[in-house]
C-alpha cells in the first residue's frame, strides 16, 4: 500500500469518529507500521508484560512425589517425613473403637514464617487409605516430651508424631502416600492485608509435595508397648525412639517458687 | 513525523505505567498501615499500654524449665521475664506476649506450660496488680537483642497499643545450663 494511502486512511479514521473507530484505528496503526516496527512493538509489549509478572516462573502444578527423608517446603513451613507405622497401643491414647489401630507418621516440621505458627489440622493428608475414623489426625504431639502440638516457633524444628485411628476391618497399608499441604503469602481479597493463605479462595490448592513411605508394622505385643506419660519427661536429652505422649490434661502450670 | 508522535505516546504510556508500579511498590502495605502502636519502655519502669500497665522486673535465660517435677528442655533457650502488670481503668487481660528478635522473627510465649499471667485467661481488675513470670522459647542465637511485646488481644493486635520492652540479654550461649523455676501469677497487695 502506498505511503500516501496509509496516511489518508489514518487521517480519515481520526476525523470521522463514526462506528468501528477502534477497529479502524488499530487497522490503520498496523498498516502504518513497518515489519521492523512491528517486531519492536512486540518486544516492547513482552517487556511490559515482564514488568508486571508475565514472565515469572510458574510452579509446576503437579506436586512432586519424593521419598521419606526429603524436605518438602510448604510456604510457612518445611516438612520432612521420616517414617510411618501401625500400633495397637500408643501411650495413653484411647481408640474410639476397640479393634481399631493407630496409624502414625513421624515428621520434622520447621517454621519458616517470621512468627509462631499453629499448624493446620490438614497439614498431612493420607492418600488412598481406607477406614480412617477422621481424615485429620486424632492427635499431634511433640516427640521431645509428648506435649500436645499447638504453637511452633520460627526456626525451631520439632519432630512430631501425627496419629490417625484406622478401622480394624480396613486393609493394613504397606506404604503410605502422604501429601503435604502448603500456604501462599498473598493479599487477602477481602481485607487487603497479606497473610499465609490458600493459593485461592476455594482452598483446593495442590499439595506442596507427596511423600511415599513404607509402613512399619508393630510386632510387639500390646503389653510391651511404650507407656508414655501424659506429663513432660524429666529427661533433658532428646529421645528419638520415644513414642509420643499426647497430654490428656492441660499443660503443667507454673508453680510458685519457694 | 506521525511515527515519532506514535512512539512518543507509547513511551509516555510506558513511563506512566512504570511510575504507577513504582508508587504501588513503594507505598506501605495494609499490614504496615494497621500494625500495632508501639509503646516503648525499659526494664524496671512502668510502660502504659491503652488498657494495662506492665513493668519488666527481671529477666534471665536458661536451658530448661523446671515445673514441679517436670523438666522442659528446648533446642534453644528459655527466656524468663518477671512481670508486674495491672489493668488501667477497666478489667482486662494480657492475652498476647511474645519476643521479637533482631531478624524480626516473633516468638510467642510457650504453650508447653500454662502461663496464667498472660495467656491463661487471668482478668485483672484496676488497682489490683499481679506479678508473675512468663517463658518464651527462642533459638540460642536469637536470645541477644530481644524485645518483649505485650498486648491485650491474643488474636488481633492491629491498630492497638503494644508494649515494646528491650530485654537485657546479650548472649544466649551464656544462659544458665541449670533448669529454672517459674513464679506463678499472684496478686500483689
Amino acid at each position: 500500500m502506498p505511503q500516501g494511502v496509509r496516511l489518508v486512511m489514518l487521517a480519515d479514521v481520526s476525523v470521522t469518529g463514526r462506528g468501528g473507530l477502534s477497529r479502524r484505528l488499530a487497522r490503520g496503526l498496523v498498516d502504518q507500521a513497518t515489519p521492523g516496527l512491528r517486531w519492536a512493538v512486540a518486544v516492547v509489549l513482552l517487556g511490559v508484560s515482564g514488568l508486571f509478572g508475565g514472565l515469572d516462573t510458574v510452579a509446576d502444578p503437579q506436586a512432586e512425589t519424593v521419598a521419606a527423608g526429603t524436605l518438602v517446603p510448604g510456604g510457612p513451613w518445611e516438612v520432612t517425613i521420616h517414617e510411618a507405622g501401625i500400633r495397637r497401643e500408643l501411650g495413653k491414647l484411647r481408640l474410639k473403637n476397640e479393634g481399631d489401630r493407630w496409624l502414625y507418621v513421624i515428621a520434622t516440621v520447621r517454621i519458616t514464617a517470621e512468627e509462631s505458627t499453629m499448624l493446620p489440622s490438614d497439614l498431612l493428608v493420607l492418600e488412598g487409605v481406607t477406614g480412617l475414623v477422621a481424615p485429620t489426625p486424632e492427635e499431634s504431639a511433640l516427640e521431645r516430651d509428648g506435649s500436645r502440638l499447638r504453637l511452633l516457633q520460627p526456626d525451631m524444628p520439632e519432630r512430631i508424631w501425627f496419629v490417625w485411628e484406622q478401622s480394624g476391618g480396613a486393609p493394613v497399608p504397606t506404604s503410605l502416600t502422604i501429601s503435604v499441604e502448603q500456604r501462599t503469602w498473598r493479599e487477602d481479597s477481602l481485607g487487603g492485608e497479606w497473610h499465609w493463605m490458600d493459593a485461592d479462595a476455594k482452598g483446593d490448592d495442590n499439595p506442596a509435595g507427596r511423600v511415599t513411605v513404607p509402613v512399619k508394622a508393630d510386632t510387639t505385643p500390646p503389653s510391651a508397648s511404650p507407656s508414655p506419660s501424659a506429663e513432660p519427661s524429666a529427661s533433658t536429652r532428646p529421645r528419638p525412639s520415644a513414642s509420643p505422649k499426647p497430654s490428656t490434661s492441660r499443660s503443667p502450670s507454673a508453680r510458685p517458687t519457694p | 513525523m506521525k511515527l515519532l508522535r506514535w512512539l512518543g505516546s507509547a513511551v509516555f504510556v510506558l513511563a506512566a505505567l512504570a511510575a504507577a508500579q513504582a508508587v504501588q511498590t513503594a507505598e506501605p502495605t495494609l499490614n504496615d498501615a494497621r500494625r500495632p502502636f508501639p509503646v516503648v519502655g525499659q526494664v524496671g519502669e512502668d510502660v502504659h499500654a491503652r488498657t494495662f500497665t506492665a513493668r519488666v522486673q527481671q529477666v534471665r535465660c536458661a536451658a530448661a524449665l523446671k515445673i514441679g517435677e517436670h523438666v522442659l528442655d528446648t533446642q534453644g533457650v528459655w527466656i524468663v521475664a518477671k512481670l508486674r502488670v495491672g489493668a488501667r481503668s477497666e478489667p482486662t487481660s494480657i492475652a498476647y506476649a511474645a519476643a521479637r528478635d533482631a531478624a524480626d522473627r516473633v516468638f510467642q510465649t510457650t504453650d508447653r506450660v500454662s502461663l496464667d499471667l498472660v495467656t491463661g485467661g487471668l482478668t485483672m481488675q484496676p488497682g489490683l496488680p499481679y506479678e508473675g513470670e512468663i517463658a518464651i522459647e527462642v533459638p540460642t542465637a536469637a536470645a541477644g537483642g530481644l524485645i518483649l511485646l505485650l498486648a491485650d488481644n491474643s488474636i488481633d493486635q492491629r491498630l492497638d497499643s503494644m508494649t515494646e520492652i528491650p530485654l537485657p540479654i546479650s548472649d544466649g550461649s551464656a544462659c544458665s545450663p541449670e533448669p529454672t523455676t517459674l513464679l506463678a501469677a499472684r496478686a500483689v497487695s
